[in-house]
C-alpha cells in the first residue's frame, strides 16, 4: 500500500538475520492459511462437491430464497437506520458541547461490549409473551418477537456502534472551523451539513455503512434468539445455514454459507478499494 | 460601514476574555487589535462576527444593534488564522461558495457566479488555479483564496484573524504589502488581529492595544509607538527599559541624579521611567544632568548594536541600542564609562505599574526582531 512504500526505510529497521525474519514472515502466512485461508476455501470446496447443479438447486430452494429475501430486508431496514442514527450521534458529539456527551459515547458502545445473544434475549424479556410489554402487544395483535419485526430489532441493536465509531474521530480531527466558515459565508444548518461536513466524511460514512451492512447482514446469536427459526418466515441466511447443517444437508448449507462468504470477500474489495481512495484524498489535501 | 462596540463583556467561567470593552470603528478604517495571546483579541473578533456571543455589551454596524443577528445573516467577511479552506472544494468552488448558498431568489445566475469569482481570483492574482484543491496550495495562496472567499459575498466588514501568522518571513512581508494596497484599493472596514506589533504598526490606521481583556490604547500607529498611554504598552510595543525614580516638585531625580528635562505635570512621589532602547543619547566620560554607567556588553544585530548597560544601584543591565555608525563614532567597548541621557521617555507614577509588571511576568514583552 502507498503508506507503506512512502515509509519503506532506507536501512531496515532491524538487523536480524534474514533466516529470523523469514521464518516470522513465514509463521504469520501459515497462520493465516490455516485459520482464514483454508477454512474459506473449504467452504467452497464443501458447497461444490456435488457439483454445479446441485449448488444451483440448494441456492434457488424456496426456503434458501426466503432466507436471502429476509436478510436483504433486514440490511435493507437496518443500514439505513444506523446510516441516519450514527450521522447524527457523530455529529453532535464531534461538533458540539453538551452535558452527558462521554455517557452518550459509552452508550453507543455499549452493543460492542454486550454478548449478541444477550442482545436477542434483551428484546425477548421486553417483547415476548412474558415480557414487560409482551400482554399489551398481545392484545393489539403485534408481534414482535418471533417476527420480522424482532430480527429488525435485534440487527439494528447489533449493528448500532459501526457507523458513529467510524465517524466521530473523523469528525473531531476535522473540526468545527469550516463549519464556521461556512456559516460565516451565508450558509444555512442544512446547507453547511450538506454541503460541508457530509463532503468532507464521505468516504468514512461509505466505510462505516460497508461495515454496518457485512454485520447485519451475517449476524447470528441475536438474531438467533428472537427469529423462532420458522423455515421460509423467519430464517435469515446464517440461520438457515445453521438448520441445514444440523439437518446432514451438507451441500445445501455450504452453498448458501458460500453466498454469505462472497458477501464477505466483497466487502473486503469494497472496503480496499474505499481506503485507497480514503488515502489519495489525504495526500491531495 | 461603522462598527461601534459598548461595554462588551465575555467571560469563560472564571477567565475574563473581555473586561468592558469600547471601541469604535470608522466607515473604511484598518484597525489593528494588538495584544499578547490571551488578552483577549479574537474573542473581540469572533464576537463581532457573531460566532461568539458576549454576556453584556452591544456591537452596532452603522448604528443597528446586531445583537439579534445570526453570523450568518451579518454579511462579515472573516478570514480564519487557519484559512479554514473547503477541503473537498476547488480554488473556484471555494471562492463561489457564498453565492452558491443564498436562497434562490437572491442567488445570481451561473453566468454571473462564473464572472464575479474570476474576478475576485483575479484580485488575488490566483486565476490560474482556480482548478487546483486547497491541499495543492502553498501557504500565502490559501491565505489569498480565503481573502477571495470572503470579499465574494460582498461583506460591510472584513475580520481577519491572524491572517499571517501561518507564513514564514518572506511570504508574510510580500503579502501584508498586498493586503495594505487591497485595503486602500476597496476602503472596505476592516479589523486585524495580531500579536505582532511590527505588523499592526505597518498595516493599521490604528492600533488597538489589548491586554489582559480590556483596551489599553487606541491610536495611530506612529502615536502609539511614540506616546505609549501605560506602562504595558510600553514594555509591549518594542520594549522599554524600567527604572525606579522619584519625582520633587517636578524634577525627577534617578539614582541620586537629577534629571534635566522636567517631569510630567500631575506626576509625584515614586514612579517609573520607561526608555526604549533607541532612546538613551550615550556620550563616552561622564557629564552633568546625565547617569553614569559602564559598558557590560555588545552584541550587533546587523544594523544596530546592542549594549547592555551596568547602572549602580540597579539589578538588572540596561539595554541600549546605537545605530551602527554612531557606535563606531563614540568608539565604545565593554567596560567603557559613559554619562547617559533619556531623549525621550514616558514616566508613569508607581501605583500604576504593578499591574504591568505583573502582565509582563507573564508574557515577556516582545522586542522588535527584524526579519524574524
Amino acid at each position: 500500500m502507498a503508506t507503506l512504500a512512502s515509509f519503506a526505510p532506507a536501512r531496515p529497521a532491524t538487523t536480524d538475520q534474514p533466516l529470523v525474519r523469514w521464518l516470522l514472515i513465514g509463521l504469520a502466512l501459515a497462520f493465516l492459511g490455516l485459520f482464514l485461508l483454508l477454512p474459506l476455501l473449504a467452504v467452497f470446496v464443501e458447497a461444490l462437491r456435488g457439483g454445479v447443479m446441485a449448488y444451483l438447486a440448494a441456492v434457488v430452494e424456496p426456503d434458501a430464497l426466503a432466507a436471502m429475501r429476509l436478510t436483504l430486508l433486514v440490511a435493507g431496514i437496518a443500514v439505513p437506520l444506523n446510516l441516519a442514527f450514527g450521522l447524527v450521534a457523530a455529529w453532535a458529539i464531534a461538533k458540539f458541547e453538551f452535558a452527558g456527551k462521554s455517557f452518550l459515547i459509552s452508550l453507543i458502545d455499549l452493543p460492542f461490549s454486550v454478548s449478541p445473544v444477550l442482545s436477542g434475549l434483551i428484546y425477548v424479556l421486553l417483547f415476548g409473551a412474558h415480557g414487560l410489554l409482551g400482554p399489551w402487544l398481545a392484545a393489539h395483535d403485534i408481534k414482535i418477537v418471533f417476527a420480522v419485526p424482532g430480527i429488525v430489532l435485534a440487527t439494528i441493536f447489533v449493528t448500532f456502534p459501526f457507523v458513529a465509531r467510524e465517524l466521530i474521530p473523523l469528525m473531531q480531527e476535522q473540526g468545527t472551523e469550516e463549519e464556521q466558515a461556512a456559516r460565516m459565508l451565508g450558509a444555512s444548518g442544512w446547507q453547511i451539513f450538506r454541503r460541508i461536513t457530509l463532503p468532507n466524511v464521505k468516504w468514512g460514512l461509505l466505510y462505516g455503512v460497508l461495515l454496518c451492512n457485512a454485520r447485519a447482514m451475517g449476524e447470528f446469536g441475536a438474531v438467533s434468539v428472537v427469529s423462532g427459526h420458522i423455515r421460509g418466515l423467519t430464517n435469515t441466511m446464517p440461520l438457515h445455514v445453521e438448520i441445514l447443517y444440523n439437518e446432514y444437508n451438507f451441500i445445501a448449507a455450504f452453498a448458501v454459507a458460500s453466498l454469505l462468504s462472497l458477501l464477505a470477500l466483497l466487502t473486503l474489495v469494497l472496503k480496499a478499494a474505499l481506503e485507497w481512495r480514503a488515502a489519495g484524498g489525504e495526500q491531495r489535501r | 460601514m461603522s462598527v461601534e462596540i459598548r461595554g462588551l463583556t465575555k467571560r469563560f467561567g472564571s477567565y475574563t476574555a473581555l473586561g468592558g470593552v469600547d471601541l469604535a470603528v470608522e466607515d473604511g478604517a484598518f484597525y489593528a487589535l494588538l495584544g499578547p495571546s490571551g488578552s483577549g483579541k479574537t474573542t473581540l473578533l469572533r464576537i463581532i462576527a457573531g460566532l461568539d456571543f458576549p454576556d453584556a455589551g452591544v456591537v452596532r454596524f452603522a448604528g443597528e444593534d446586531v445583537q439579534g443577528r445570526d453570523a450568518r445573516d451579518r454579511q462579515v467577511g472573516f478570514v480564519f488564522q487557519h484559512y479554514a479552506l473547503f477541503r473537498h472544494l476547488s480554488v473556484f468552488e471555494n471562492v463561489a461558495f457564498g453565492l452558491r448558498v443564498r436562497p434562490r431568489a437572491a442567488r445570481p445566475p451561473a453566468a454571473e457566479i462564473k464572472a464575479r469569482v474570476e474576478e475576485l481570483l483575479a484580485l488575488v492574482q490566483l486565476e490560474s488555479l482556480a482548478g487546483r484543491y486547497p491541499g495543492q496550495l502553498s501557504g500565502g495562496q490559501r491565505q489569498r483564496v480565503a481573502l477571495a472567499r470572503a470579499l465574494a459575498i460582498e461583506p460591510r466588514v472584513l475580520l481577519l484573524d491572524e491572517p499571517f501568522g501561518a507564513l514564514d518571513a518572506k511570504v508574510r512581508k510580500e503579502l501584508r504589502r498586498w493586503l495594505r494596497a487591497l485595503h486602500q484599493r476597496l476602503g472596505l472596514t476592516s479589523m486585524f488581529v495580531t500579536h505582532d506589533q511590527e505588523e499592526a504598526l505597518e498595516l493599521a490606521d490604528q492600533v488597538v492595544v489589548m491586554n489582559q481583556g480590556r483596551i489599553e490604547q487606541i491610536g495611530a500607529p506612529r502615536a502609539i509607538y511614540e506616546q505609549p498611554a501605560t506602562p504595558f504598552v510600553y514594555e509591549f510595543l518594542g520594549g522599554a527599559n524600567r527604572l525606579p525614580c522619584l519625582v520633587q516638585g517636578g524634577v525627577i531625580e534617578l539614582f541620586g541624579t537629577r534629571l534635566a528635562r522636567p517631569a510630567p505635570a500631575g506626576i509625584e512621589g515614586p514612579a517609573f521611567l520607561f526608555v526604549r532602547p533607541q532612546d538613551l543619547t550615550l556620550v563616552p566620560g561622564g557629564g552633568q544632568g546625565s547617569l553614569a554607567a559602564t559598558i557590560e556588553s555588545v552584541v550587533t544585530t546587523g544594523p544596530s548594536y546592542r549594549l547592555d548597560l551596568r547602572l549602580p544601584g540597579l539589578a538588572v543591565p540596561l539595554e541600549a541600542e546605537l545605530p551602527q555608525a554612531e557606535f563606531d563614532r563614540l568608539q565604545l567597548a565593554p567596560r567603557t564609562q559613559i554619562a547617559l541621557t533619556p531623549r525621550r521617555f514616558g514616566l508613569f507614577a508607581a501605583e500604576d505599574a504593578p499591574a504591568a509588571a505583573a502582565a509582563a511576568a507573564a508574557e515577556p514583552p516582545l522586542r522588535l526582531v527584524v526579519g524574524e
